[in-house]
């Protein structure tokens, strides 16, 4: 659980989709919420919102390693995988 | 019974931590949380964690040893050796508990349970490996339902470990002051344009701060918020969560100390002698728990473990504190702390997370080469120094550093020397008010001095 180094996040280029995605959503999603307000419900609407993209993001990424798993024995790295 | 709750453990109506009489550790479970209780014994989810070393292991007990008249089932947890708070920790340490929360929170999705919440206080560490310890954390997963903790865990460990990775490894101290987890909204403005181009930190910092934000302009009370989230959704957003934590590494800080063994000014005569008499020492007393105040990079916290001591080595130099965490030893817990401002009492009435020395006393406490750190480098007095230290352990093992050492003249180089009660026989005049001297050793040439003292606080002396 401590004491593994993991490669680096790709930056700016992965980040482009799910900021894209996630702020398309936010700013379509947000004017029409109708709740008891604070900061506990803005997480909850956020979560469904970013989950939503998160999971078409997670879907493309199982795939990939489901591919990569098929033609690299040991991959070193797994959606859900311990860390 | 005569019981004392645990002054922690009264937020969650399931159950709550007590101690009987003897000392012993019980966490109690209450009736509301019956069904939950059946539901996870029969998963199998709890004996499948503590197999694995995630949850902190515990066994039921007979029902008598309960603490109220709600209870419907007691358990008897496995003690922790010494309970540690998350602005203690280093970022490592930070790190790896987030690690541990969201591994607990995906493998409780598989058996159909959730994680009701994400506090990093959920989170001890047994020498340096983190283990969970609240056991009715988890609650039956319901079908679609999104999930309450994710805020408290942004809160709790992506924003503190984002400020620690972009600004100062020293900033989960923020935790001390925000007991519920750093607000985003405070986070955001204080990190990196940089910190945008990291999808993880930008999703679940910099944009949940806005919405939050921008939910509390528009505070309006109408109807409970509804939403669904499906299963798999909730997937990858806790595999998102874990991709960015593991994203976030520890950057390498200049610390003051960490060079700080090879600058001293010992002979190889004065360190050779010194490492002996510390090793004979610890064999002698045999301390179960050892306190070491200044630790640096821990060669003496695993002297200690090595005489079979548990050792809590602390330094305020958070870079010390990683470098001994990455050490990885069983029986060494490293925290930051800095001696002259130790961690206070904290929370509700000033109970719920204790102080530093309320977490005391230990057998036994090492001083070395600290003594002109908190005298010279923060003015504190001698006889206060004598004060908090007898406070601080039944045995003390301090070294006594001469103004004349190199080390000391090095801390009275820009400013004028108002130490003029900084001697030895003051020291030995104070101390000995607190201590009874056991030993002493002359470092060779040095003018340093080594001291064993025990304690004459009453309630403490062996």
């Amino acid at each position: 659980m401590q004491n593994k180094s993991h490669p680096r996040n790709p930056g700016f280029r992965s980040s482009i989709p799910v900021l894209a995605t996630v702020g398309l959503i936010c700013l379509f999603s947000a004017s029409d919420a109708h709740a008891y307000l604070d900061g506990g419900t803005a997480a909850i609407v956020f979560q469904i919102v970013a989950a939503t993209a998160l999971g078409v993001l997670f879907y493309f990424k199982s795939l990939w390693w489901k591919v990569k798993r098929f033609f690299v024995r040991n991959p070193r790295e797994e959606p859900g995988a311990d860390d | 019974m005569t019981d004392h709750k645990d002054p922690a453990s009264f937020r969650d109506p399931s159950g709550f931590v007590y101690r009987d009489v003897s000392g012993k550790i019980f966490r109690q479970i209450n009736r509301p949380y019956e069904n939950e209780y059946q539901a996870i014994q029969a998963s199998g989810l709890w004996d499948k964690l503590i197999a694995d070393g995630l949850l902190v292991p515990h066994r039921p007990v007979p029902l008598d040893l309960r603490a109220t008249d709600d209870a419907v089932a007691v358990l008897e947890p496995q003690p922790i050796p010494f309970i540690s708070y998350p602005y203690e920790w280093c970022f490592g340490q930070l790190r790896s508990a987030a690690l541990l929360t969201l591994e607990i929170q995906l493998r409780a999705l598989e058996k159909g349970f959730v994680l009701k919440d994400a506090s990093a206080f959920n989170v001890q560490f047994n020498g340096c490996k983190p283990v969970f310890i609240d056991t009715l954390s988890f609650e039956q997963y319901r079908e679609n339902e999104p999930w309450v903790a994710y805020g408290q865990f942004c809160r709790h460990f992506l924003a503190p470990l984002a400020l620690m990775r972009y600004r100062n490894t020293s900033l989960n101290r923020l935790l001390s002051i925000h007991i519920d987890g750093v607000l985003l909204e405070c986070v955001s403005p204080l990190l990196p344009w940089q910190s945008w181009l990291r999808s993880g930190i930008a999703v679940h910092v910099h944009m949940l701060g806005k919405a939050e934000q921008a939910y509390k302009k528009k505070r309006e009370v109408t109807e409970p918020v509804s939403g669904r989230l499906k299963k798999g959704n909730l997937i990858a957003l806790v595999d998102s969560l874990k991709s960015t934590v593991r994203g976030l590494q520890y950057k390498q800080m200049q610390g003051l100390w960490t060079n700080y063994d090879s600058n001293e000014s010992y002979s190889e005569a004065g360190v050779c002698a010194k490492r002996s008499w510390v090793r004979a020492t610890l064999d002698k007393v045999k301390p179960a728990v050892t306190w070491d105040l200044g630790a640096n990079t821990g060669e003496y916290s695993r002297m200690a473990a090595a005489a079979g001591s548990y050792v809590i080595g602390m330094d305020g130099d958070s870079s010390c504190i990683q470098h001994m965490w990455e050490a990885n030893h069983d029986r060494v817990l490293p925290l930051a702390m800095d001696l002259s401002n130790p961690t206070p009492s904290l929370g509700w009435a000033h109970t719920e997370r204790a102080s530093l020395l309320e977490r005391g006393p230990a057998d036994c406490a090492l001083a070395l080469a600290l003594l002109h750190h908190l005298a010279i480098g923060n003015n504190v007095p001698l006889d206060r120094l004598a004060v908090f230290f007898a406070r601080c352990a039944r045995c003390l093992l301090v070294e006594w550093v001469p103004k004349e050492d190199p080390q000391c003249q090095r801390l009275l180089v820009s400013r004028r020397d108002i130490f003029t009660n900084y001697t030895r026989e003051a020291f030995e005049h104070f101390f000995t008010s607190q201590f009874d001297i056991d030993d002493m050793l002359e470092l060779p040439q040095s003018g340093r001095v080594l001291y064993r003292m025990q304690s004459k606080i009453v309630g403490l002396a062996q």
